[in-house]
């Protein structure tokens, strides 16, 4: 029933609705947005193929047990059947398996990396739109002048010069991710700090840090998690290509990107098995991961929320 | 897969021939390894010489980056190439001895210029007698045109030594050659400055030399006179003439010079864009043919991608199966036959004598080590499971496959065939503590025979890296099993994938020696050989190859006689006794794999030498 019905109804001019449409409870952000992003069948599609492929590579393993590290040279690229349900791999490994271990390497890259990342860049933006000034534009220029630099480049030198292992990776890759985040949460501060709890903050003399800490980076953290799904995808696509370049991770650790590398080359002789499978795991961790951002995104943002 | 290439006759700089990523494009799903597994190296057979039915024209594939960039066959090291060389220049220029015969180590006497060299003056003067051959434009092949080919050298690296590809200061033509001279015109006669191995001299330098015709080329201009080349003035003038004809690539077939020939063919056309060119028969040719000789068409390809669609589109009639289309051979057999061979040379992960990071150096300076490491490497199972059956084992610096009088008694069956059990044996014997799964540590520091040996303290540890080349693919096939099967004794590899022209900027001990800590081992693919295999400027201790600094005062002494004593057997016992000591890790060779239509027929060796990077269209012919 409309609100104009409503009132055309109501006897007596009974009671009034405001012009904003019905009222509830009064709920917390936090509620708000969580009903939201449930409301969002995308979101909620999104959120299932990813706890899907943490259990499937995490837990997987526990369950399924082929063999990913001895090789075996008699039962190379074998197509599924009985004995390996998604063939082997050129080097006789149980592709299956290898897709669960492959997995755990490049979703463990890709959320260190997005966390390093988060970490990093808020506290970067946080201090840069805090202080202001010629504090501001100095950081923001050196965020500038990183930007331009193409990450994979960077990333394809130091991976040649040092060697990738998860760990360095997800440094590596999120020591580039900081970026954007840096830029968003400054934008976030710099609306934030004439907010009167801040302004009140300071003259209670609160210092500088913990005003970062307990005042504007909570009040950031919407955009901060809406920007981490993305990051996590970004990472997956980057660890994959440079897997696929051959310098990704190395044996005896696999991401997705080497195992597609490995397999493309034998795509004309019908080993699909080495190729499709993979490339769907990475399509589908990546879509997951932003129809997740964009849900986030929509719940955090008011004006985005559908009324 | 060779990208490194040795000095000598049958020695240029080679393309890397390596398994690249394929566009997807669904075919049978047979997987396994389904194709056909031939012993003894050879992939598929040639079939027998069919009646001769007429000629027309063949088209033949040019491998991606395989194009011919210089037709003068004085070649500088940047445009060398067994592409360059052997399907581009040799069809026009012939050398005085042509190797090889078919697939197998030999001189293919027919198709020589030259007789066998003749020695003398304790192996310090050759006399070369020449054959009744004429160039194209009627003019016989005299002794003097060997002999102006000689100057040439000496001209262009004087120049700059980077003119000729397969220079070697102080080694071999032309600085060897102190003084030429030409009794009649079928004869000459070189005095060399030190005795030398002939079989050496010959196979390695003297077959090379591709007489080159003199009365129409020995000028300083297009219109000049003909100069007298024994003139070193004039010799460096000529030369310096003819190279700048060569860089000029757009009138490659319109250059009367050129036109010039003693091979088979006549360039006609040259597309100094994609490489692309046409050769029609030489009618003046001296050698052996085709009872007609069909005209040649070279397609370049930009991929093997490209080049294999092409193949099974059967729209050429000679061509290649990249190596992780092998599966899908017996898809075109039905239209071509096919035939795989591996070259002569060698692939080899490469150790660093020079690498002190963690006492590397003193541990792989022990021979116990290196044959425990090489009891690690299943090359049958390589052969099968990666190579799909196309190649030969190889055991030392001479592989086992293609068959030659220089493979030694021990490069025939393995010396350390594939046993982790006795890998682990034998580091126990000599004070390493194994931990299979975990590191090794040395419990018994020493020098006696027990001991883990010299430079090696107590609780040195089995871990080191290795450094692979990303392309072709087998290589990190064959490195993922090295590595689980060290893991097996408790030899930790960390891997470390690289590209080729950054490994060898990088990791080189003899360019980069300020690098030598960054790298234990290394495999970027391997060296081809001349029919003569010495490994001179490989593991002798100044060898401008030695890539890992290997010396060894015995492997010296070895490859010196080879080059310079006039034992023949030399050259075996160097090969002989490097299979030994093991100084790399020596790998299986890969067969490269050859098609042509099954309408095309002739000698069968004119098709096995194809898989040496020969080509011999003159004796193809179409069969109906």
């Amino acid at each position: 029933m409309s609100n104009i019905d409503s009132l055309v109804l109501s006897p007596l001019g009974g009671a009034r609705l405001p012009e904003g449409g019905d009222v509830g409870p009064i709920q917390s952000g936090w509620r708000l947005a969580v009903r939201e992003f449930a409301s969002n069948r995308l979101a909620v599609l999104g959120s299932a193929i990813l706890v899907f492929f943490l259990v499937f590579c995490f837990a997987g393993p526990l369950f399924y047990h082929g063999q990913t590290i001895n090789t075996n040279l008699l039962a190379t690229n074998l197509p599924p059947g009985a004995g390996h349900l998604l063939g082997t791999t050129s080097e006789g490994f149980d592709e299956l398996a290898l897709l669960m271990r492959g997995g755990q390497a490049s979703l463990e890259v890709a959320f260190l990396a997005a966390a390093f990342g988060i970490v990093l860049g808020s506290i970067w933006g946080a201090v840069a739109g805090l202080v202001g000034g010629i504090v501001d534009s100095v950081m923001m220029r050196i965020v500038d002048v990183f930007l331009s630099i193409p990450i994979l480049f960077v990333v394809l030198i130091i991976a040649v010069r040092y060697g990738p292992s998860v760990l360095s990776l997800g440094l590596i890759i999120g020591g580039y991710y900081w970026l954007v985040p840096a830029r968003l949460v400054r934008g976030e501060v710099l609306t934030l700090r004439t907010r009167d709890f801040v302004s009140a903050a300071r003259i209670a003399g609160v210092r500088p840090w913990r005003l970062i800490g307990r005042h504007l980076i909570p009040n950031a953290v919407g955009v901060m998690i809406v920007n981490v799904t993305f990051n996590v995808a970004d990472a997956i696509l980057l660890v994959a290509a440079l897997g696929y370049l051959g310098f990704g991770l190395q044996y005896p650790t696999e991401d997705w990107g080497d195992m597609l590398s490995n397999g493309i080359g034998y795509m004309q002789d019908g080993y699909w098995w080495l190729v499709y499978p993979v490339g769907a795991c990475i399509v589908l961790v990546v879509m997951a991961c932003n129809l997740i951002g964009d849900a986030l995104r929509d719940s955090f943002d008011v004006r985005l929320r559908r009324r | 897969m060779r990208p490194f290439a040795r000095t000598g006759a049958k020695a240029a700089i080679l393309a890397v021939v390596g398994a690249t990523a394929l566009a997807a494009c669904g075919s049978s799903p047979s997987g396994g390894n389904s194709v056909q597994l031939t012993p003894n190296g050879a992939f598929g057979k040639v079939p027998a010489a069919a009646a001769f039915g007429h000629a027309g024209t063949i088209t033949v594939a040019e491998p991606p980056g395989a194009t011919p960039t210089w037709i003068f066959p004085v070649t500088p090291g940047a445009n060398g190439s067994v592409f360059t060389a052997y399907s581009f220049q040799y069809l026009m220029w012939r050398p005085l001895n042509f190797f090889p015969n078919g697939a197998s180590v030999s001189e293919d006497k027919p198709m020589s210029i030259a007789n066998d060299p003749v020695w003398s003056n304790g192996d310090k003067t050759v006399s070369i007698t020449l054959k009744n051959w004429k160039w194209s434009d009627g003019q016989p092949i005299t002794s003097a045109d060997a002999e102006f080919y000689i100057d040439m050298l000496k001209a262009a690296v004087k120049v700059s030594p980077a003119d000729y590809s397969n220079y070697t200061p102080g080694v071999g033509i032309p600085d060897q050659v102190v003084s030429m001279s030409t009794p009649n015109s079928h004869t000459l006669v070189i005095n060399l400055n030190k005795t030398v191995n002939p079989l050496w001299f010959f196979e390695n330098d003297l077959a090379a030399v591709q007489p080159l015709p003199a009365h129409a080329w020995a000028k300083a201009s297009a219109s000049g006179p003909i100069l007298d080349f024994t003139n070193p003035a004039n010799a460096l003038k000529i030369y310096n003439f003819l190279a700048a004809q060569s860089k000029s690539t757009g009138t490659y077939a319109s250059n009367p010079l050129w036109q010039v020939v003693d091979g088979p063919y006549k360039l006609t056309a040259f597309n100094n864009t994609t490489g692309a060119y046409t050769m029609a028969p030489n009618t003046s040719y001296s050698g052996p043919h085709a009872a007609k000789v069909s005209t040649l068409q070279a397609v370049p390809f930009t991929s093997d991608t490209a080049e294999f669609n092409a193949v099974k589109s059967g729209s050429i009639d000679q061509g290649y199966v990249p190596f992780t289309d092998l599966p899908q051979v017996k898809s075109i057999e039905s239209t071509y036959n096919v035939f795989g061979f591996p070259d002569f040379g060698f692939e080899y992960v490469t150790y660093n004598f020079k690498d002190t990071t963690g006492d590397f150096n003193n541990i792989i300076k022990q021979l116990y080590f290196r044959q425990a490491f090489a009891h690690l490497e299943d090359e049958p199972g390589y052969i099968t499971a990666f190579f799909h059956g196309a190649g030969g084992q190889g055991y030392g610096p001479v592989p086992r496959i293609p068959v030659s009088p220089f493979t030694p008694a021990n490069a025939t069956t393995d010396p350390y065939p594939f046993s982790v059990s006795t890998a682990a044996s034998i580091l126990k014997a000599h004070g390493w503590t194994v931990t299979p799964g975990g590191t090794d540590v040395c419990s018994k520091p020493g020098t006696a025979s027990t001991d883990c040996g010299a430079g090696i303290p107590a609780g040195t540890r089995l871990a080191f890296n290795l450094i692979w080349n990303t392309s072709p693919a087998i290589i990190g096939q064959q490195i993922t099993d090295l590595v689980d099967q060290a893991k097996k004794v408790g030899i930790n590899i960390t891997l470390k994938s690289d590209n080729f022209n950054h490994m060898i900027a990088t990791y080189y001990d003899v360019a980069q020696p300020k690098n030598d800590n960054l790298w234990a081992m290394e495999d970027f693919g391997g060296f081809s050989n001349s029919t003569y295999p010495t490994t001179n400027g490989i593991f002798n201790t100044t060898g401008t190859y030695n890539i890992g600094g290997y010396s060894n005062p015995e492997a010296n002494k070895l490859i010196a006689a080879s080059t310079t004593s006039s034992n023949p057997a030399a050259v075996k016992a160097e090969a002989s006794y490097l299979t030994q000591q093991q100084p790399s890790l020596f790998q299986p060779n890969v067969d490269l794999i050859e098609v042509w239509k099954k309408a095309i027929s002739g000698p069968p060796a004119a098709f096995e030498n194809l898989t040496q990077y020969q080509l011999s269209p003159e004796f193809w012919y179409f069969t109906k």
